[in-house]
C-alpha cells in the first residue's frame, strides 16, 4: 500500500495546475493594469 | 463517499435540523429582497409589493437575512456537524439548544424591527442611521447564540488531543476552529461597538455618538467577516471536493497551512474599508492595505491546490494532456450534485479574488469607492462561492440528518450553472456601471435612472437592466433550489431512525506531510493578536485625537491639519 501511494505521488506532476496559476496570474495583472490605467486616465 | 458514518442523537439531529430550515426561510426572504433591489434600481417599482417600505428597508433585511444571518447559522450548523463527525465525539445537545435558541430568538428580533421599519441602517448599521434597540439586542445575542456553538467544541477537541497525542487533527476540524478563532477575536469590536455606543445611544442614554470610532470598529469585524463567511465554504473545497471530482487533495499541508495564514492575517485589515474616512493616518491605511494583500495569498495557494487535486481527479477519470483533466470533471454527474456548486463557486471566485485586490490597492480604491462596483465584487465573493457553497451544504445536511434523499437531483445540478450566468450578468452590469460613476446604496430608480430627474444619466441604463435581468435569473435558479430543499425536507425518509446517521465526503490527501509546526492553534493566536495590537492601536489612537477635544488646528497657508 504504502510503495503504491509513494509510486502515485511520484507519476503525478500537476502540469495543468501549474499552467492553470500562471493563466491566472496573468489574467490577475491584465485586470490589475486595466484598473491601474483607468484611475491614472482620470 | 466515506465508509465511515457517525451517529447524532435525535436532540443534536433536531436541533441541526431547524437551525437550516429556519435560516433557508429567512434566506429566501432576503434574496425576494434582492430581487426587489434591482427592480427599484431600475425604477421598475418605487415601493416593496409585499413587505412595503422604499429602497432602504429592502437593502437593509436583504443585507441582514443573507449576509449576517444565513451565514452564521451555516456556519454553526456544518461546524457542529463537521466536528462531531470528524473527532467521533458527540456534543453536549443542551449546550447546542442553547446556542440555537440565542440565535433564533436574536434573528427574529433583529428581522422584525427592520419589517416593522424601525431598523433601516443596513447591515453595516453604521451611525448616524439609528436602530431600535432591539435590532441591536438581536444581533448581540445572535452572535453570543454562536459564541456558544463553538464554546461547545473546544472541550471535545482537546479531549480528542489528549487521546490521539502525535495525531494531525482533522482537516475539516482545523478548517471550522479557524474559521470561529477568527470570527470571535473579530466580534469583540462588534460586541463593543453595539453595547458601549449604539444600544446606550438607541436607548437615549446618551446623546451623542463618536461616528469615527464606531466605523472603526465595525470595519474591524467587518472585513474578518468576509473570512467567517469564506472559510465554511474553504473547508468544504479542502475536505470534501476531491473525493467528489474523483481524486485526492494534492497537498495536506497546504491546506493547513491556508487556515493558519487566515487566523495571522484576517484581522488587521479592516483600515482598507476606510481608505476614504477622515481621521486615520495615511501610513496605516497603506499597512492595512500590506496586510490585505498578505491574506490574499492563502487564497492564491488555495487556488493552485484545488487546480492540481482537480487535476489529479481529471486525470483518475481519464483525463489527458495538459488540461484534458478539465474536461473529465463531473460538472453535470446528479449523483455527485454538490461538486457544481463547488465548482462554480470556484470559477466566480477567480474574478471575486481580483476584484479584491483592486479594491485594497490604496489609490486605485478610489476609481471604485461608493460605486456599484462594490456590490458587485461582493456579489462574486459572498454571493458566489459562500452563497453556492452554503446552498450545497445546506440541501446535504438536511437530507443527511433528517435521513432522507435530496429530490430533483437533475434540478439541483443546473441549479448553479443558471444562477453563475445571472450572478455574472448582474455583477458585470454593476461593476462596469460603477466604473461610470454609477453609485451604490442610492434609489437610481427616482434619480439617474428617472427620465425626468435632472440627475439622469442615459449612459447607465444598459448596466441597470442588466442587473435586472442577471437579478431576475438568479432568483428563478433560487426559487427552484429551495422548492427542492423543502421537496428533500417534505419528503419520505429512507429508513425511521430517532437520531441521525451522518456520513461525509471525506477527501484523502496524496501528499500526507508531516506538518508538524501547522498543528497547534496557540502560536497563530498569540502572533495574530500581536499584529492586531501593533496595527490597531495606533489606528484607535488616530481616530480618538481626531474625534475628541474639538477640531485639530489648521494654517491658512496648508490643508493640512496641525498636530
Amino acid at each position: 500500500m504504502g510503495e503504491e501511494k509513494n509510486e502515485e505521488q511520484e507519476e503525478f506532476k500537476p502540469r495543468g495546475a501549474v499552467a492553470f496559476f500562471i493563466a491566472l496570474m496573468i489574467f490577475f495583472l491584465v485586470i490589475w493594469f486595466l484598473l491601474y490605467f483607468e484611475m491614472l486616465g482620470r | 463517499m466515506s465508509d465511515y458514518s457517525f451517529k447524532f442523537s435525535k436532540s443534536s439531529k433536531w436541533l441541526n435540523v431547524t437551525l437550516l430550515i429556519i435560516p433557508m426561510v429567512l434566506l429566501f426572504i432576503g434574496i425576494y429582497g434582492g430581487l426587489m433591489q434591482t427592480l427599484f434600481r431600475a425604477g421598475i417599482i418605487t415601493s416593496d409589493p409585499f413587505v412595503g417600505g422604499d429602497y432602504y428597508k429592502g437593502l437593509t433585511f436583504h443585507g441582514v437575512l443573507n449576509a449576517i444571518v444565513f451565514t452564521t447559522f451555516f456556519a454553526v450548523v456544518i461546524g457542529n456537524a463537521l466536528v462531531a463527525y470528524s473527532l467521533k465525539k458527540p456534543l453536549n445537545s443542551k449546550i447546542e439548544w442553547l446556542s440555537g435558541i440565542l440565535m433564533l430568538v436574536g434573528s427574529v428580533m433583529a428581522a422584525i424591527t427592520i419589517f416593522m421599519g424601525e431598523a433601516t441602517v443596513l447591515y453595516t448599521f453604521y451611525p448616524p442611521l439609528k436602530a431600535h434597540p432591539l435590532f441591536y439586542v438581536g444581533l448581540v445575542l445572535l452572535v453570543v447564540g454562536s459564541w456558544v456553538a463553538f464554546f461547545n467544541w473546544i472541550p471535545k477537541y482537546l479531549e480528542w488531543r489528549r487521546e490521539n497525542k502525535g495525531k494531525k487533527t482533522p482537516m475539516a476540524v482545523v478548517g471550522m476552529f479557524t474559521t470561529f478563532i477568527i470570527w470571535f477575536i473579530a466580534t469583540l469590536a462588534v460586541a463593543v461597538e453595539i453595547l458601549f455606543m449604539l444600544l446606550p445611544w438607541s436607548l437615549g442614554l446618551v446623546d451623542e455618538i463618536n461616528v469615527m470610532l464606531a466605523r472603526t470598529l465595525f470595519w474591524f469585524f467587518g472585513h474578518p467577516l468576509v473570512y467567517f463567511w469564506l472559510l465554511p465554504a474553504y473547508v468544504m473545497y479542502y475536505v470534501f471536493m476531491p473525493k467528489l471530482a474523483g481524486g485526492k487533495l494534492y497537498s495536506d499541508m497546504a491546506g493547513r497551512l491556508v487556515f493558519m495564514m487566515f487566523i495571522l492575517f484576517s484581522i488587521p485589515v479592516g483600515t482598507h474599508h476606510q481608505y476614504m474616512d477622515p481621521a486615520i493616518g495615511a501610513q496605516w491605511k497603506f499597512l492595512h492595505g500590506i496586510f490585505t494583500f498578505a491574506v490574499a495569498l492563502p487564497s492564491l495557494i488555495t487556488a493552485f491546490t484545488l487546480a492540481a487535486s482537480l487535476e489529479h481527479a481529471g486525470r483518475n477519470n481519464g483525463g489527458t494532456g495538459l488540461f484534458g483533466w478539465v474536461r473529465k470533471l463531473p460538472y453535470f454527474d446528479k449523483e455527485k450534485w454538490m461538486f457544481s456548486y463547488l465548482i462554480t463557486g470556484l470559477i466566480i471566485f477567480i474574478l471575486g479574488g481580483i476584484g479584491g485586490i483592486i479594491n485594497a490597492s490604496y489609490q486605485m480604491n478610489t476609481v471604485i469607492h461608493n460605486t456599484a462596483w462594490v456590490p458587485g465584487h461582493f456579489h462574486l465573493t459572498v454571493a458566489g462561492p459562500v452563497l453556492l457553497a452554503f446552498l450545497a451544504g445546506s440541501l446535504y445536511l438536511v437530507g443527511q440528518f433528517m435521513n432522507k434523499k435530496v429530490r430533483m437531483k437533475g434540478w439541483v445540478t443546473f441549479v448553479p450553472y443558471a444562477y453563475t450566468i445571472g450572478l455574472l450578468v448582474m455583477s458585470y452590469g454593476l461593476k462596469i456601471g460603477g466604473l461610470k460613476g454609477m453609485p451604490r446604496r442610492t434609489m437610481t430608480g427616482t434619480s439617474y435612472a428617472n427620465p425626468d430627474s435632472l440627475l439622469y444619466q442615459a449612459d447607465w441604463i444598459p448596466y441597470i437592466e442588466m442587473s435586472v435581468v442577471g437579478g431576475s435569473v438568479m432568483f428563478v435558479a433560487i426559487l427552484i433550489y429551495i422548492i427542492a430543499f423543502f421537496a428533500t425536507v417534505f419528503g419520505k425518509a429512507e429508513s425511521v431512525e430517532e437520531g441521525a446517521t451522518v456520513t461525509f465526503p471525506i477527501s484523502e490527501p496524496l501528499h500526507d506531510e508531516e506538518a508538524k509546526y501547522l498543528r497547534n492553534f496557540t502560536p497563530y493566536i498569540i502572533i495574530a493578536i500581536i499584529l492586531i495590537v501593533l496595527s490597531y492601536t495606533p489606528v484607535i489612537l488616530d481616530v480618538l485625537e481626531a474625534t475628541t477635544g474639538g477640531s485639530l488646528p489648521y494654517s491658512p497657508d496648508s490643508p493640512i491639519p496641525l498636530r
